[in-house]
């Protein structure tokens, strides 16, 4: 298994001499083997195929998994991200001892250990405009596994414009209870077709700010592994044209019918204005990965370190932990009051009333990791006109954990 | 004629704080969906309607509006006139993996 790391050393993998069953093969995948709709040309489609999959997370894992269990001949798998504990909670594949591995390792030896006779490419590297049209270009089929906007629209754009016809791509996203799927190939609309601008920056949830159900990522990451099964294969029948929609928490699921190619696409439409691949951070206006962001939207002095939050109190100053509720119930500092961020901006008054009731000449703002805090102190030095001194505690809790008590619960 | 909008994908966040369904006697007798979106905006029938709507014809991107489980843009997206017992869904799309 060689770790790709430079566009220098893609290998040539579509298209490799075709092979047939094994005999050993014959028993292996019998249960699929004898489906009317696979047979032995199915699975021969399926051995000599080759899929690449981004994104090795909690809908990767279950995609690669039983992909890999069906017999497809050949896996591409980008990652750039290192196994993390909170990983584990949904993305299957990654061991508690994989903690600190490269992900597409610990995903390829998982793999491995399924099907020998699988081939995988490892791309330790962040796909983009300048990769990604050679990459994709050397299977039959893509994945999108990913957790960003940037990388949907790259992998869209990227199956487009390839010169030897498009590649399918199967699509699928989660986030808390809910699941999304959808086949995007030959004659369908496109990502851009459904999508013709990007979302507002802050109107996009990741999964590490909104939260994820694991089981709701094998839901999708199995759809997935379907549509992408058939399609391998050499199956009609497919989700192309429509979505699925899956609501977790209500136990119900729907499909629904989409758009047909818009004629106005930039992409697929009929000037077809794109011709290469763009800058798509640009464009989204958004990094190409669902780490949090650093946010430094204040002057140092309006920021308090945590060694600094105990000289505070003295002077009537009160600390508003502007986190959701939920979160707040998770662990909470001492003499802090809730106010979540959404609320105050909702109604500020309340706000207000709170600090005449403690009769505070200050509000310090605090939250997880000191991204809303800022937020928060910008809005209401805004709102006040600043005749209410404002602050944030830089770093937030994390960094209360980290300098202050080493046993507060972070999560 | 009543109507009722349908809230999905996390759209719920912008109705009550999560809440399904919005059922409302529209002010018109055969009101299109623009007109459905200006009572709702006028009326303040959503919350936080901002995440939603971008204008009476359209929404914002990223927002998906179904007609029956189908994408509106099959009918005639803002101008469609909604029938009787129709279902009109925000979807809000997800992102994350
Ligand atoms: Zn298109």
């Amino acid at each position: 298994m060689e770790i790709i790391t430079s566009i220098s050393q893609i290998p040539k993998i579509r298209n490799r001499p075709q092979r047939t069953l094994s005999l050993p093969e014959f028993q292996r995948y019998s249960r699929q083997l004898i489906l009317p709709e696979v047979g032995r040309p199915g699975q021969e489609n399926l051995v000599n195929s080759s899929v690449l999959v981004v994104g090795c997370g909690g809908l990767g894992c279950p995609v690669i998994q039983y992909l890999a269990a069906a017999g497809v001949g050949a896996f591409g798998l980008v990652d750039n991200d290192v196994v993390d504990t909170s990983n584990i909670q949904r993305q299957i594949l990654h061991m508690e001892s994989d903690s600190g591995k490269l992900k597409v390792l610990s995903a390829a030896e998982t793999i491995k250990n399924l099907n020998s006779s699988a081939s995988v490419y490892l791309f330790n590297l962040t796909i983009d405009s300048s990769n990604a049209l050679e990459i994709v270009s050397q299977f039959d089929l893509v994945v999108d596994c990913t957790d960003n906007v940037a990388t949907r629209y790259l992998l869209n754009d990227a199956c487009f414009l390839q010169k030897n016809g498009r590649i399918p791509l199967v699509s699928g996203a989660a986030l808390r209870w809910d699941g999304q799927i959808t086949v995007y190939k030959e004659d369908s609309c496109c990502y851009r077709c459904v999508h013709p601008n990007p979302p507002a920056p802050e109107s996009v949830t990741n999964c590490s700010d909104g939260g994820v159900i694991g089981a709701v990522c094998g839901v999708v990451g199995s759809i997935q592994a379907t549509e992408a099964l058939k399609i391998l294969a050499g199956i009609e029948n497919s989700l192309c044209g429509n979505m699925i929609i899956y609501d977790g928490l209500r136990a119900s699921t729907r499909t629904i019918r989409l758009r047909p190619k818009r004629p106005d696409c930039k992409l697929c439409g009929e000037r077809k204005e794109i011709k290469e691949l763009v800058d798509y951070v640009q464009f989204c206006g958004m990094s190409a990965n669902d780490k949090d962001k650093n946010l430094d939207l204040l002057a140092d002095n309006e920021r308090i370190n945590v060694t600094d939050v105990s000289s505070l109190k003295k002077q009537s100053a009160i600390i508003v932990d502007v986190r959701p509720e939920v979160q707040f119930k998770i662990c909470s500092l001492p003499q802090t009051f809730n106010l979540p961020l959404k609320k105050i901006k909702k109604n500020p008054d309340l706000l207000s009333d709170l600090i005449k009731e403690q009769n505070a000449s200050e509000v310090v703002f605090l939250c997880r990791k000191g991204n809303d805090s800022q937020t928060a102190t910008v809005f209401w030095k805004d709102f006040t006109k600043e005749s209410i001194k404002a602050r944030d505690i830089k770093g937030g809790l994390y960094a209360w954990q980290e300098q202050i008590d080493s046993s507060f619960p972070l999560y | 004629m009543e109507v009722t909008l349908e809230f999905c994908g996390g759209a719920e966040t912008a109705h009550n704080g999560g809440e399904k369904f919005l059922t409302f006697k529209s002010d018109h007798k055969e009101p299109k969906v623009s007109d459905i979106f200006a009572q709702v905006r006028s009326k303040k029938l959503i919350d936080d309607i901002d995440a939603l709507i971008e204008s009476d014809k359209d929404v914002k991107p990223g927002v998906l509006v179904l007609i029956n489980d189908a994408d509106w843009e099959l009918f005639n997206e803002a101008d469609y006139q909604v029938c009787k017992n129709d279902r009109i869904t925000f979807v809000s799309t997800l992102h994350g993996g």
